[in-house]
C-alpha cells in the first residue's frame, strides 16, 4: 500500500523488566508507525511505559535488567530489534537521534559542548576533527546558540537549561537522522523557554523532513506541535489517531478522564475531576482492560483482553464500549489492520 | 476593606555568594528585590513567575524560614519581622508552609505519625491517645487511611506524601497556607486529586493561601488573585481573571502567550521569544524586563517603571501603563 517504508515502524513491541525473578511487561503489546515529517506524540502518565518504549527503539534496554522481549522495529524498513550492540552503535546518532529530558545529567560535564557534537560527525561521517567543529558551529547557529563560534568550546555547566536542551538538539541533530526520539525534551524547561524550543524542533523538522516521536505528559504542548497522538496507559496504547480527532472527540474513557483532569488558562471556573484509583502494578496486571477499575463505564465485557479498534477514519481506540467491538470482531478488525 | 490577614510591604531578601577559582569574587544575587502584596482573610493569593525570579524566596523570606534583608510583614497587625520567643512560636503556628517535592520534605526514617504529632506537642496542642486522634482524623480528612499512621515515606507514591504534607501543615490549624509549587512535581491526574483537595480544605476550614506556582493554569484554576513576578519584583497584580486573561505588561503577555493550550485549533500562536530571564546577580537598569521586550521604550533602560493602578482591579509597573 505504501510506497517508501514508513521512517519507523514498531510492531507489537514487548518490553519487560525482571522484577523479584520474573519478567514483567513494562509495554505490552505497542504499534505503530511514522513517517517522514511527521510527527507523533506519544502520551501518558509517568510509568505508562512511554519512555521504555523510547529507549527500546534506541536498542538502549538490554539485559540483564530488561529486554526486547517481542515485536519488530523497522527503522526505514530495516530490522534493529535484536541487532547485536557493535552495529546498533552505527545507527544511534546516525540514522535515529535521541533527546532526553534532562539536558542538565545528559552532557558529559568534562567535554566541550562543541567537541560533543562533533564526536558523532567524526564517528559516523568519517570527518576531521576541524571538519566536525565546523559544522558543529553551522549547528549551533542553526539551533539558535548565539555567539556560537566561542560557545563552541565552553563546557555544559556554562550553559542554562534551555541553552543545554538546543545543544541535545544540536547533538541528536549533527547526523540528519530519519528519527528523531524526544523524550520530554521541554518538560525541564521554563513555559518561555519551551514554547523557543517547540518553535525550534517544529522548524528543524520541516527543513530536514525528520519523523518525531515526542514524548510528553503535557495536553498543551501536544496540542502545539502533534500531527497524530498515541496515548498509553499501563503499557498499551489505549487511543491513536489525528490530533484534532483525539481533542476533539477523545473516546477513550483514560483520554477523557485526563483532559478533564487539567485546569486550563482559557476555560475559567472549570470543573476538576480527578481520576480515582492508581494505575495497576505491572506484577499485578488484569487480563482485561487495564483502566476498568478507575472507569466510570466500566461493564460487562471490560474483563475480556480489549483490542483496538476503529470509531473513526485513523482514530482507534482500545475500548468496547466506544469502539462497540466485542474481543472476537475486534481479533477481526485488527487482523484487517495488519493486512 | 476590611484588616488585611497577611501584608507584606517591601520584602528584599540578597544572598551573597563566593565564587569563582581561583580567585574567588563576591556576588550579591538580588532575589526578592522589592515585593508587596496583602492577602484578605479567606483569599487565595496566587505567585506566578518562571525559574528565578524569587517566588519561592519571597515565599520563604515572609515566613522567616530564611531571614529577608528588609522590608515590613505584618500578620493581623502584629509585625512578623520582629517576633521573638514565644510571640514567633504563636505566628508560626498561623502560618504554614507545603513544600514542592513531596520526595525531600518529610523524614524518611520518622513515620507518619510521628511527624504528624510532633508539632502538636511542640505547640502543646495534644499528647499521647489525643494527639494520636487528630493525626488520624487529619489522615482521614486528606484521603489517606488511618494504618497509614505507623508507616514510613518510602512506602507511598508522591501523590500520598504530597498529601501527608498537606496534613503535617495543618496540624497547628493554621489560618494560612504557604504552597510552594504543591503539585508540580505531581502527574496530571494525580495533580488534580491534590488541587481538589486543597480547594476542599479551603473552602471546609476558611483558608488563606499563599499559592506560589509556574503554571497559569493551576493559578487560575484555585486563586482569586495572582502577582506575575519578574527578576524579584512584582510586575502586575490584580483578579486572576483580569490578569491572566487580560494582561497588560508585556511579560506576563509573553508568559500567558507561552502557556500552551491543549486546543490544536489554537496552534501556531507560539510566540517567538527572545532572550532568556537574566541573572539576579546581574539584572538590567531601569525595567528588569525591557532587555527582551518588544515595545521598549529608551526610558525603559534608565528608569524604573511606577506602580499603576489598572482598570479592572490590580496594577501594574510599566511604562506603557504609567
Amino acid at each position: 500500500m505504501m510506497t517508501a517504508p514508513a521512517a519507523l515502524a514498531v510492531e507489537d513491541l514487548r518490553t519487560e523488566f525482571r522484577i523479584a525473578g520474573t519478567w514483567r511487561s513494562a509495554v505490552r503489546g505497542v504499534s505503530f508507525s511514522l513517517a517522514r515529517n511527521e510527527t507523533l506524540a506519544l502520551v501518558g502518565e509517568s510509568g505508562c511505559g512511554k519512555s521504555v518504549t523510547a529507549l527500546s527503539i534506541m536498542g538502549l534496554v538490554q539485559p540483564p535488567l530488561g529486554r526486547v522481549a517481542g515485536g519488530k522495529i523497522l527503522l526505514e524498513g530495516q530490522e534493529v530489534a535484536g541487532l547485536p550492540e557493535k552495529q546498533w552503535e552505527k545507527l544511534r546518532g546516525d540514522r535515529i537521534g535521541m533527546i532526553f529530558q534532562e539536558p542538565m545529567t545528559s552532557l558529559n560535564p568534562v567535554m566541550t559542548v562543541g567537541d560533543q557534537v562533533a564526536e558523532a560527525l567524526v564517528i559516523h561521517k568519517g570527518l576531521s576533527r576541524a571538519a566536525a567543529l565546523e559544522k558543529a558551529r553551522a549547528l549551533f547557529e542553526e539551533v539558535k546558540i548565539p555567539s556560537a563560534a566561542t560557545r563552541l568550546r565552553e563546557y555544559p555547566h556554562q550553559f542554562s537549561g534551555g541553552m543545554r536542551q538546543r545543544v541535545m538538539i544540536a547533538m541528536a541533530l549533527a547526523c540528519e537522522p530519519a528519527v528523531l526520539l524526544a523524550d520530554e525534551p521541554t518538560t525541564a524547561l521554563d513555559v518561555t523557554i519551551q514554547a523557543q524550543v517547540l518553535g525550534l524542533l517544529a522548524d528543524l523538522r520541516e527543513r530536514h523532513g525528520m519523523a518525531v516521536l515526542f514524548i510528553t505528559h503535557n495536553l498543551g504542548v501536544v496540542a502545539q506541535i502533534a500531527d497524530r497522538v498515541a496515548v498509553m496507559y499501563a503499557g498499551q496504547i489505549v487511543e491513536e489517531g489525528p490530533v484534532a480527532n483525539i481533542f476533539a472527540g477523545p473516546a477513550h474513557p483514560y483520554t477523557r478522564a485526563l483532559f478533564a483532569a487539567i485546569p486550563r488558562l482559557d476555560q475559567p471556573h472549570q470543573a476538576l475531576s480527578a481520576i480515582p484509583g492508581r494505575v495497576p502494578p505491572l506484577d499485578a496486571m488484569p487480563v482485561g482492560c487495564a483502566f476498568a477499575s478507575r472507569c466510570a463505564d466500566k461493564r460487562a465485557g471490560c474483563e475480556a483482553p480489549q483490542v483496538l479498534a476503529h470509531v473513526g477514519a485513523a482514530h482507534r481506540v482500545r475500548c468496547h464500549v466506544a469502539t462497540g467491538a466485542t474481543a472476537f470482531e475486534a481479533a477481526g478488525v485488527a487482523a484487517q489492520d495488519t493486512r | 476593606m476590611s484588616e488585611p490577614l497577611l501584608s507584606v510591604q517591601g520584602l528584599r531578601k540578597h544572598f551573597v555568594q563566593r565564587k569563582g577559582f581561583p580567585r574567588p569574587r563576591t556576588v550579591i544575587v538580588r532575589a526578592v528585590e522589592d515585593v508587596s502584596f496583602t492577602i484578605a482573610p479567606g483569599e487565595a493569593f496566587g505567585l506566578v513567575g518562571e525559574s528565578g525570579c524569587g517566588k519561592s524566596t519571597a515565599a520563604r523570606a515572609l515566613l522567616r524560614l530564611i531571614e529577608p534583608d528588609a522590608g515590613q510583614v505584618t500578620y493581623r497587625g502584629q509585625d512578623v519581622r520582629s517576633a521573638r520567643g514565644s510571640a514567633l512560636k504563636a505566628l508560626r503556628r498561623k502560618m504554614q508552609i507545603v513544600f514542592q517535592d513531596p520526595y525531600s520534605s518529610l523524614d524518611p526514617r520518622q513515620t507518619i505519625g510521628s511527624a504528624l504529632m510532633e508539632p502538636m506537642r511542640v505547640h502543646g496542642i495534644a499528647t499521647g491517645r489525643d494527639a494520636r486522634d487528630r493525626a488520624a482524623a487529619l489522615l482521614e480528612e486528606v484521603g489517606l487511611p488511618p494504618g497509614a499512621l505507623d508507616r514510613l515515606p518510602h512506602e507511598f507514591s508522591g501523590g500520598q506524601r504530597q498529601r501527608i504534607g498537606i496534613a503535617r501543615a495543618l496540624t497547628l490549624e493554621p489560618e494560612l497556607i504557604v504552597a510552594d509549587e504543591p503539585v508540580s512535581a505531581l502527574d496530571v491526574s494525580v495533580q488534580a486529586q491534590v488541587l481538589l483537595l486543597l480547594k476542599q480544605l479551603r473552602e471546609r476550614r476558611g483558608l488563606s493561601f499563599l499559592f506560589v506556582s509556574h503554571d497559569l493554569s493551576v493559578v487560575r484554576w484555585f486563586c482569586d488573585r495572582v502577582a506575575v513576578m519578574y527578576l524579584g519584583r512584582i510586575v502586575e497584580e490584580g483578579p486572576s481573571g483580569r490578569v491572566l486573561a487580560d494582561p497588560l505588561h508585556p511579560y506576563a503577555k509573553m508568559l500567558r502567550e507561552a502557556s500552551p493550550v491543549p486546543d490544536p485549533a489554537q496552534r501556531g500562536v507560539l510566540p517567538r521569544i527572545v532572550g532568556e530571564i537574566p541573572s539576579a546577580a546581574n539584572p538590567p537598569p531601569g525595567c528588569p524586563f525591557h532587555p527582551r521586550c518588544a515595545q521598549a521604550m529608551p526610558v525603559c533602560s534608565t528608569t524604573a517603571p511606577r506602580w499603576t493602578s489598572a482598570a479592572g482591579g490590580g496594577g501594574v509597573a510599566c511604562h506603557l501603563h504609567g
